[in-house]
């Protein structure tokens, strides 16, 4: 088998897709595309694909991955290519790279996801002005984690990487680089809620839109770079 | 494309993209640029009304002509609909994401009857008086089609006109009437003037019903001099050169049939006695295996789906079954897509095929013996003998299935307690079955799931003018026949009895009827096909409120020449020969099927399918 990298996009108009979802349209894409992917064995086999992180339902996304593998070798741009053809509305294969033998796959190599977050009320771009500074600057920020047992408090400083104002036309927009996968992870969700906390304003679901720019992985420097960059053979 | 719900109403509620459209083959147009805007309109979830194929295939048939936008709607889940309420959003299409209150034509597809009070809620979400007399010119006209339309009574004030039939038959000339009335500066009235001329049309209107005392209709006559006195339904003759699409609709939520789905023949040649399609889809007409391998590989290749289902009321009845089925396993065998089979009669099963369809993927096994004993199959003409079964159920078993699963009915004319009984008896049966196999092939213990639906007589059956069970009957029957299942390899259960009860009411009701439908809805009823939704009791309220007596419909025996709320309607079948099959039911005497001998039903009206294949042979 040879295994791909895909990186696509989810647009606006397929945001409210879930991620289940998101996987059997890809199953059906390929079928579409008549790309020969590899299946598994035994008695249901299934196509030889997996995904990295899953995305919150609503959020768009410039960076998802997902790992295919194929039983024959095919230049990176035809596939692409032909998945955009069957690909008609809101998903977009943005990159293909043919990865290196025994490249770790999407879904454990992620370390971290990059998003933009821009507030439809609730926080001003005059309030991260003047105190988003201040925000990033706590040693601890501290966030209520529920889980089905137990409500604990988590201090989630560590995992905002980069938390940058972006604001532009009176809009209040952030850049955050936070930890993903399975070893640490935030979601965005958490960060808006503690600014919220921090900027004494009630926080409501519906006050943000999020959108996933890229993901990540450490490379063997310890630098975060994307999840297809230094992973490919070059064609 | 600008959605036509706000983000946070769509994360708040379950499953947005059910609103959201833009599936795989969804058409695109724009709705300034057509001179019709069509509603297709499905009465129930968004999951439930995508895995219909009438829904496929229509919508491409509207959507082939460049003057029409044929777009989809559905029944907002419950969560939806409060919101929908409470702020005043108006009922959308999916493909233009606007609101239906302004297109030409709404039209509701009724499947089962169990939907017609999301019917109700659909008309009054969208903005659309519930009533046909209260909308005004501007309104869209109101039309209903598929199964349940062939007794348009319940919903005949609610409905502007029914259409009888196959869709791709008039649909044409429907429209382009509409186009030129519309073009000419006509009026509503005009337009169903004019329709009553086109063969299939009924249009409820020009019709009055006068009643007995003793409830029973005294006159059902047309008002108006170009109304037919029997409005006969529309079939397509050729299916082999009949529009059907080369894609179809690829949901992007998991809906219940998501596959390819390949039409083999419509019809069904057997005859069974309590079967509406049965009598209603007559005659048979089948397409060339040809036709369908080709269907079969565009369907594949535009839609992606790893499923082919072949779809038909008896599916092995179909002519070439099995070299279509072989052709299709060995074409698709090795790009991984599995066929399933839903409707296999298991007289005509063959082990080979059986054997053929593991290689690829093992679906559940499934028979319908529907009574339990051999009289009672007699008198509802299923043709299927115990040993049949038995056999059958051995040969799948000595091909390593273990599950099956058996569809019965309690509460069939004439049923005694022994018949009952039967049911265990029968099950128990194909379990010693699977004991009298070697030990080694048999891995994993047997399991046989047996469910019974609580019969409910169907306009154009032979049953039509029977009496149906309380639902206290069937309660009763149903707990006989748990109590007397003794093997723990058997599991057993049977339907929301009071759902049947109610469905007895609505499937052979008439007019007057419709105002207790709006009454139930006005208290909440909505989705009543969905147990967790419906709610007898509010039915009863509403009966009692509008002054009907709902036994008056599901549990009274009419007499043969009572005048029944249906019968304007032909489906071809004459009434002569349901009365025929009726007298050979009570008298437990089968009758052969239309492959076999021509019994004169007359759906030989139509000149066309296997009336006249059989007179060649």
């Amino acid at each position: 088998m040879i295994a791909y990298r895909i990186k696509f996009e989810k647009g606006d108009d397929v945001k409210f897709i879930s991620h289940l979802d998101v996987m059997r349209y890809f199953q059906r894409a390929i079928k579409r595309a008549g790309l020969p992917i590899g299946y598994s064995q035994g008695f249901n086999p299934h196509q030889l694909m997996s995904f990295a992180s899953p995305l919150t339902l609503g959020t768009t996304s410039e960076g998802e991955y997902g790992d295919f593998e194929f039983k024959e070798v095919l230049p990176a741009r035809e596939i692409k290519d032909r998945l955009n053809e069957v690909m008609p509305v809101g998903f977009k294969v943005a990159n293909v790279v043919r990865l290196k033998e025994k490249t770790l796959n999407s879904m454990a190599a992620v370390d971290a996801a990059s998003y933009t977050v821009t507030f439809n009320k609730g926080i001003t771009d005059e309030m991260l002005k003047d105190g988003l500074k201040g925000y990033i600057k706590q040693e601890e920020i501290l966030v209520v984690k529920k889980t089905k047992k137990s409500c604990k408090e988590v201090n989630i400083r560590e995992d905002i990487l980069t938390l940058n104002d972006i604001s532009a036309n009176g809009k209040a927009s952030l850049y955050m680089l936070l930890s993903a996968g399975s070893r640490r992870n935030l979601k965005p969700e958490s960060v808006v809620e503690s600014l919220c906390n921090y900027f004494n304003v009630p926080y409501e679901r519906f006050m943000v839109s999020y959108n996933r720019v890229d993901m990540y992985r450490r490379n063997e420097k310890d630098e975060i770079v994307s999840l297809d960059s230094g992973v490919g053979i070059d064609e | 494309m600008k959605r036509f719900l706000s983000d946070d109403i769509l994360l708040s509620v379950e499953k947005p993209a059910r609103y959201t459209g833009n599936e795989i083959n969804m058409v695109v147009k724009d709705p300034e640029n057509v001179d019709i805007r069509f509603a297709f309109c499905f009465p129930d979830v968004y999951e439930i009304g995508m895995s219909c194929l009438g829904l496929q295939i229509l919508y491409y048939f509207l959507n082939r002509r460049e003057d029409t936008y044929c777009e989809r709607v559905f029944s907002p889940w419950t969560d939806l609909e409060k919101i929908m309420r409470e702020k005043d959003i108006p009922l959308f299409a999916l493909e233009s994401q606007q609101p239906i209150n302004k297109f030409d034509f709404v039209g509701f597809t009724l499947q089962y009857e169990m939907c017609y009070t999301n019917v109700i809620d659909m008309l009054s979400l969208a903005g659309i008086p519930i009533y046909a007399k209260d909308r005004k010119e501007g309104d869209p006209i109101v039309v209903c089609g598929g199964t349940c339309a062939y007794n348009p009574e319940p919903l005949a004030d609610f409905v502007d006109f029914f259409y009888m039939g196959e869709g791709e038959v008039a649909y044409d000339e429907v429209l382009d009437l509409y186009k030129e009335n519309k073009k000419n500066g006509g009026s509503r009235d005009e337009f169903l003037e004019k329709l009553l001329k086109i063969d299939g049309m009924y249009v409820p209107k020009f019709y009055d019903v006068t009643y007995k005392e003793t409830g029973e209709i005294a006159s059902f006559e047309p008002n108006h001099p170009d109304a037919r006195k029997v409005i006969r339904k529309l079939i397509v003759k050729d299916m082999d050169n009949a529009f059907f699409p080369e894609k179809q609709l690829v949901p992007l939520l998991d809906v219940v049939h998501d596959r390819v789905t390949l039409e083999l023949f419509r019809g069904c040649i057997r005859g069974c006695r309590f079967c509406q399609a049965g009598f209603a889809y007559r005659p048979v007409r089948e397409k060339k295996a040809e036709t369908l391998l080709k269907q079969a590989d565009s369907l594949v290749c535009t839609s992606g789906h790893d499923e082919i289902s072949l779809i038909s009321l008896s599916t092995s009845d179909f002519t070439d079954f099995e070299p279509l089925a072989n052709g299709l396993i060995d074409k698709y065998k090795e790009k991984y897509i599995n066929l399933s089979l839903p409707s296999l009669r298991i007289d005509a099963f063959s082990l080979e095929l059986m054997e053929k369809l593991q290689e690829v993927r093992k679906s559940s096994l499934t028979f319908a013996p529907e009574a339990g004993t051999q009289r009672l199959r007699d008198v509802i003409n299923k043709n299927l003998t115990e040993e049949e079964i038995l056999n059958g159920c051995a040969l799948a078993f000595d091909g390593g299935w273990d599950k099956v699963k058996l569809y019965f009915m309690i509460g069939l004319p004439t049923e005694t307690d022994d018949d009952l009984y039967g049911i265990s008896n029968l099950c128990e049966k194909i379990v010693e079955r699977f004991y009298e196999l070697p030990k080694e092939k048999r891995p994993r213990p047997v399991s046989v799931t047996a469910s019974a639906s609580c019969f409910v007589p169907k306009p154009f059956t032979p049953f039509q003018w029977d009496a149906q069970d309380g639902y206290e009957t069937f309660s009763r029957k149903g707990g006989m026949v748990k109590k007397s299942i003794n093997r723990k390899q058997v599991r057993f259960s049977y339907h929301d009895t009071k759902l049947s009860a109610l469905e007895g009411v609505l499937a052979r009701g008439d007019r007057r009827i419709g105002k207790a439908i709006v009454r139930a809805w006005e208290l909440g009823c909505l989705f009543d096909g969905w147990s967790e939704f419906f709610d007898y009791d509010k039915w009863l309220q509403a009966f009692e409120e509008t002054g009907i007596d709902p036994h008056f419909y599901a549990n009274r025996k009419r007499e043969f020449d009572e005048i029944l709320p249906w019968d304007h309607i032909s489906v071809g079948v004459s009434k002569r020969f349901l009365i025929e099959e009726r007298m050979k039911a009570e008298r437990a005497e089968t009758t052969p099927n239309c492959r076999q001998e021509c019994q004169n039903c007359g759906a030989k009206c139509f000149g066309g399918g296997i009336c006249f294949d059989s007179i060649q042979d």
